[in-house]
């Protein structure tokens, strides 16, 4: 037991450390803090969730000290795109208040620091940044005051998270196991159901079709072809989608608005 | 389930309700008895006996009647529910008033099965039961709204001071002041005083009116530390024109605002953006208050209530001053959202605005 323990400490030092937080003197006081703690290395920091994954990628860092609130891609959503990593790193959220997220944190034990942040609390919290999964991600989402959408979608290749804005997405198509995003200029292939896009994007989403969902903001045209179905034509898009049956009637209604 | 705020009726199964409809029936009795008899004595206690013995079994047989129906009629509509209640006492008096009077046939209290009073007897007792229950309905409809309203009233001042003081503010500049003691000491100071003085006001009665001047100053301090977070991110662009420096106005109106515009517009904006409040007056009458900020680029989360309850809340102190003569809306135009008010220029502490209000 002991000398696992012992292990354990020794792989602990050096750790290295990446902080994010959107504002200077918060990142300037973590990095003070655990400077004076020891043991641990700030290897970068970021000031946003993107940032935060494009440093994770480079630097490598075993955990991550991660602002919830952040202008753009916030804390949460990054921690989300990160947990497709093979050896995702730990990530410990630091937030001012949200009581009802907080609840959420507790309940699924996921690591947090409360703003201002404490010197022996940071240090008890580096000694065991564990890792969680995405369930216990969406269920603190979930918790928040005003639960976020995400803004990106991430595809994982061989160990690298690729990050889709959810703005540039035309449409999503389902087949069996996965979805393909598509973008005016890429494809990629996620890991994910159509319905819970749906319902998470589902104000700038519309359905036409059993297994397809295109963006709204991108529709130029619906029409009919020779064969009476009718089609949906996307900016940037050479070819049609089909509507299906079911979903004539809800598309008409879209239009119509 | 029930909208609980409008639904009055009671759990009328319960044992206080029985005892509360016991007590009922007593009373009645005694009023009557008193209301037959002029004098106390052997007549009064006959009437007395006879009376209780009425209610009482009328009052039994309703609570019978309540207990047996009290879950359907919590199904009810709170409406619905009373007219069941009432259409349940009258069948009661209805089969009390006829059962006495065949007892007291079969025991030779009356000589006649069917006597030219019963018709009196049950109507009277109908009408008289009718009304006292809708005064009993009356009862509970007053004592549960009292209930409620205590209750929404709590929650509005609760609500009311979480607006003034948004916790995120506070925690986020707690942590910076915590940063600057090491950096900079001067600094942190500087910000601790601002913070005090911002609470000060936080704390104050928010109903009072206070000149324009202090409200700016308060509003500056206020901004002072958020430029402390988030550094030239935040950037705030005054323009006042010919506004009378004593010109009243609601404590905490400009301040709460600015707070909304840098929440809403500036923290989610990577790049940070503006804030821009124009302050001035049309002729010596109307003070007019604008303040914008940009709309973040990618709105992740659905509007949150902490807006508006702080608009409601300034909009409720600005009507109790000058009733229909202030207004404020919000509007967004092009990628700006704006926060426009409009009050009458008033200058003397005492007097709450009068002129142009329809009496």
């Amino acid at each position: 037991m002991s000398e696992t323990g012992a292990l354990v400490e020794q792989k602990r030092e050096g750790m290295k450390v990446l902080i994010v937080d959107d504002e200077k003197l918060a990142r300037d006081r973590l990095r003070e803090l655990v400077g004076e703690i020891g043991e641990y290395v700030v290897v970068g920091e970021a000031m946003n969730g993107s940032e935060a994954i494009a440093q994770t990628m480079r630097l490598n860092p075993d955990v991550l000290l991660m602002d919830i609130r952040m202008p753009g891609m916030d804390g949460l959503e990054a921690a989300m795109h990160l947990m497709g990593l093979e050896t995702p790193p730990g990530v410990i959220f630091t937030t001012a208040y949200d009581q009802h997220a907080l609840d959420a944190f507790e309940v699924n034990a996921v690591d947090y620091l409360l703003k201002p942040i404490r010197k022996d609390r940071l240090a008890k919290a580096l000694s065991k940044a564990g890792r969680f999964t995405l369930q216990q991600l969406h269920e603190i989402n979930q918790a928040q005051d005003t639960p976020m959408t995400r803004t990106h979608l991430s595809v994982h290749l061989r160990g690298n998270i690729r990050l889709v804005p959810v703005q540039d997405v035309l449409y999503f198509l389902a087949d069996n196991k996965y979805v393909t995003v598509r973008t005016a200029s890429e494809e990629h292939l996620i890991e994910d159901s159509l319905v819970n896009l749906e319902r998470e994007f589902g104000e700038s989403f519309l359905r036409i079709h059993r297994n397809a969902l295109v963006a709204t903001p991108y529709i130029i045209g619906i029409e009919k072809d020779g064969s009476a179905t009718w089609q949906v034509a996307l900016k940037g898009l050479d070819k049609r989608l089909a509507v299906s049956r079911r979903h004539a009637a809800a598309v008409r209604r879209w239009a119509r608005r | 389930m029930k909208d609980s705020t409008s639904y009055f009726l009671p759990d009328f199964g319960s044992f206080g309700m029985a005892a509360r409809i016991l007590v009922l029936a007593e009373a009645i009795a005694v009023i009557f008895t008193i209301a037959l008899n002029t004098r106390v004595g052997i007549t009064a206690g006959r009437d007395f006996l006879f009376l209780s013995a009425y209610t009482l079994a009328i009052a039994l047989v309703s609570l019978l009647f309540l207990r047996i129906a009290s879950k359907s009629i919590r199904r009810l509509s709170a409406i619905r529910g009373s007219f069941v209640v009432i259409g349940l006492l009258l069948i009661a008096i209805v089969i009390v008033t006829e059962g006495m009077i065949a007892a007291f046939y079969s025991l030779h209290v009356i000589p006649v099965r069917w006597p030219a009073w019963q018709m009196t007897v049950l109507v009277h007792s109908l009408l008289i039961g009718t009304i006292v229950m809708l005064l009993g309905l009356r009862h509970l409809f007053v004592s549960h709204k009292a209930q409620v309203d205590a209750k929404l009233e709590q929650e509005a001042r609760i609500q009311a001071l979480q607006s003034r003081i948004r916790p995120h503010f506070l925690f986020n500049s707690m942590n910076s002041i915590a940063s600057l003691t090491r950096s900079d000491p001067p600094r942190a100071e500087a910000a601790l005083q601002d913070l005090a003085d911002l609470f000060r006001v936080l704390l104050a009665d928010a109903r009072k009116l206070v000149p324009i001047s202090a409200e700016q100053e308060i509003s500056r301090q206020y901004l002072e530390i958020e430029k402390l977070r988030l550094g030239d991110r935040l950037q705030v662009h005054w323009t006042v024109s010919n506004v009378p420096r004593n010109a009243l106005i609601p404590a905490l109106t400009l301040q709460p605002l600015l707070e909304n515009a840098i929440y809403h517009g500036i923290e989610p904006r990577f790049g940070g953006g503006t804030v821009k409040v124009e302050l001035w007056a049309d002729n010596t009458e109307t003070l007019n208050i604008l303040i914008s900020n940009p709309v973040p680029e990618i709105r992740k989360h659905a509007h949150g209530r902490g807006n508006k309850i702080a608009m409601d809340n300034i909009r409720q102190r600005l009507a109790s001053h000058f009733f229909e003569a202030a207004t404020l809306q919000t509007f967004e135009e092009g990628d700006q959202y704006y926060v426009k008010i409009k009050m009458p220029i008033m200058k003397n502490q005492g007097d709450r605005y009068l002129s142009g209000i329809p009496r």
